[in-house]
């Protein structure tokens, strides 16, 4: 396989767009990481699109060649993927993939998503069709209620607790207010997260789930032997692991781990050849707090069943020994869904790179990305590197 | 009468499935023959919330007691626990089947 690297980023604000399209928030996104990586756009020789349900939320299928037109390609393959929250790096994967295979040396790659054009109960809905709608969703189920069942079964198992929860929302609260592109750009205390009683599905609350978002994301993906023809500052991609697991929550043995994030950061971490030590910052999945303390412990940064005093104790902070959610995470930058998963790589893109502001990570060189679709039945791990 | 949950028996291996299944996964070759049978309608919570914004589909039911059943053999649910103290409710509390409704199923405690 051929060495991929990203030559470019670029992505809109995340939040309640009102005044912007599906089709404004792809081509703005897709211009920047376009003009970023200065090329032109008749060099970009396939385009994926990574989006889980504009079917529903704004009635429009058929989407790669839509999205493709807003940005003005023409003439070339254009794919969408989907993998519900996971879509984004998902996209990603079959980009790195056609280039390593050697079809293509140049492809553009965006993650969008256009929530805000329903209720919270149809958005509810619509994400709970990303578990089993059969025994998941007939039987009662959101998608907070099934994380309200693993934070309550990781209370029961390792003794986690409220504040734990609570020190994630404050942590990623406060950097998403030193990222100009978060959705909630606002600091919140700690009394304050604990004191809430806007329940969502017992033990979380609002501060415990992440935001319905709209924005997009994008990443030009290039074959690394052919770099230096291009941008100044090349990220590489290392490797990108993917694995699923059972379909259904309540199936899995245990609910308190993500297999498939665990045999996805395996893989990720064989091919770099590299361990969970050697990562410098990390974006993870955190859809839920729960999700963060789970996430560092299936990825290795922590041991199992102490990723909430962790995150208690400040260790994934700004400052930590292993920051995580630089960006604000899902949590605070937001969450538009089919976009998370390429976000997460521009955040890594900009830390690897020096460029992200007040929240920058001193020194990072190594970055990791973990996304994760529905209850955890796809997983992708990504692992970058600034070039030398 | 203690209601039963129907639950299908893969022909080769015996391993029980909850429906829907298409194939046997503990059997190495591909295997789809299961004979039906029941299990009691009792069990455990393994785990619990309460919906409190639900979906759509439940939008007049909230809010309500979701949990995560574990019935004999290893069978795993999602049902509604049914009772008047949220407060009350605890993991590995015993359980009984009161009714199926749709895709629903809804349990009491057992005092």
């Amino acid at each position: 396989m051929r060495k991929v690297s990203i030559i470019g980023v670029g992505q809109t604000r995340y939040g309640n767009l009102k005044d912007e399209t599906l089709r404004d928030l792809i081509a703005e996104a897709g211009c920047k990481a376009i003009k970023e990586a200065n090329i032109k756009r008749k060099e970009i020789q396939a385009f994926y699109l990574g989006n889980y349900d504009a079917v529903s939320f704004i009635k429009q299928n058929h989407l790669a060649p839509y999205g493709a037109g807003a940005i003005g390609l023409k003439d070339i393959p254009c794919i969408h993927v989907e993998g519900a929250c996971s879509s984004g790096a998902l996209a990603i994967r079959e980009g790195i993939i056609a280039i390593g295979a050697g079809l293509y040396d140049i492809v553009l790659v965006v993650g969008a998503e256009k929530m805000n054009s329903l209720s919270t109960e149809d958005v509810t809905e619509i994400l709970a069709q990303a578990g089993d709608y059969e025994t998941e969703l007939l039987a009662g189920a959101t998608f907070p209620s099934i994380f309200g069942m693993i934070a309550r079964r990781h209370m029961y198992q390792y003794g986690t607790k409220r504040e734990h929860l609570a020190a994630v929302a404050v942590k990623n609260h406060s950097n998403g207010a030193k990222n100009p592109d978060a959705h909630i750009q606002k600091k919140v205390t700690f009394e304050t997260v604990m004191e809430c009683d806007r329940m969502v599905a017992d033990p979380l609350t609002v501060y415990d789930c992440s935001l319905i978002s709209d924005g997009a994301s994008a990443v030009v993906l290039c074959a690394t032997e052919l770099v230096s023809n291009f941008c100044k500052k090349t990220i590489e991609i290392l490797s990108i692991g993917q694995a699923s697991d059972s379909f259904s929550m309540h199936l899995k043995d245990d609910i308190t781990t993500f297999d498939a994030t665990v045999k996805a950061a395996n893989q990720a971490y064989k091919i770099a050849g590299l361990k969970p030590s050697d990562i410098d910052v990390a974006e993870v999945h955190d859809c839920f707090t729960i999700a963060e303390i789970i996430a560092i412990e299936d990825l290795g940064f922590v041991k199992k069943g102490e990723g909430g005093e962790s995150s208690f104790s400040g260790l994934t902070s700004l400052t930590g020994e292993i920051p995580v959610n630089p960006s604000g995470g899902l949590k605070s930058k937001g969450h538009p869904v089919g976009a998370t998963g390429v976000g997460q790589i521009v955040e890594i893109v900009r830390q690897l790179r020096d460029e992200a502001g007040l929240r920058q990570i001193k020194g990072a060189e190594i970055g990791l990305a973990h996304n994760f679709g529905g209850s955890g039945a796809t997983a992708i791990v990504t692992i970058l590197r600034r070039a030398n | 009468m203690e209601k039963k949950i129907k639950v299908l028996k893969c022909v080769r291996c015996d391993k029980h499935y909850l429906p829907p299944v298409n194939t046997c996964s503990n059997c190495e070759e591909i295997f789809r023959e299961f004979s039906e049978e029941e299990v009691e309608g009792t069990g455990k919570i393994y785990s619990f919330t309460v919906v409190r914004v639900p979906s759509k589909h439940y939008k007049d039911l909230a809010p309500y007691l979701l949990a995560i059943i574990e019935l004999e053999k290893g069978l795993r649910l999602i049902g509604r626990v049914i009772c008047d103290d949220f407060s009350k409710v605890q993991i590995d509390q015993p359980v009984r089947l009161v009714s199926s409704k749709d895709r629903m199923h809804s349990f009491a405690l057992i005092k």
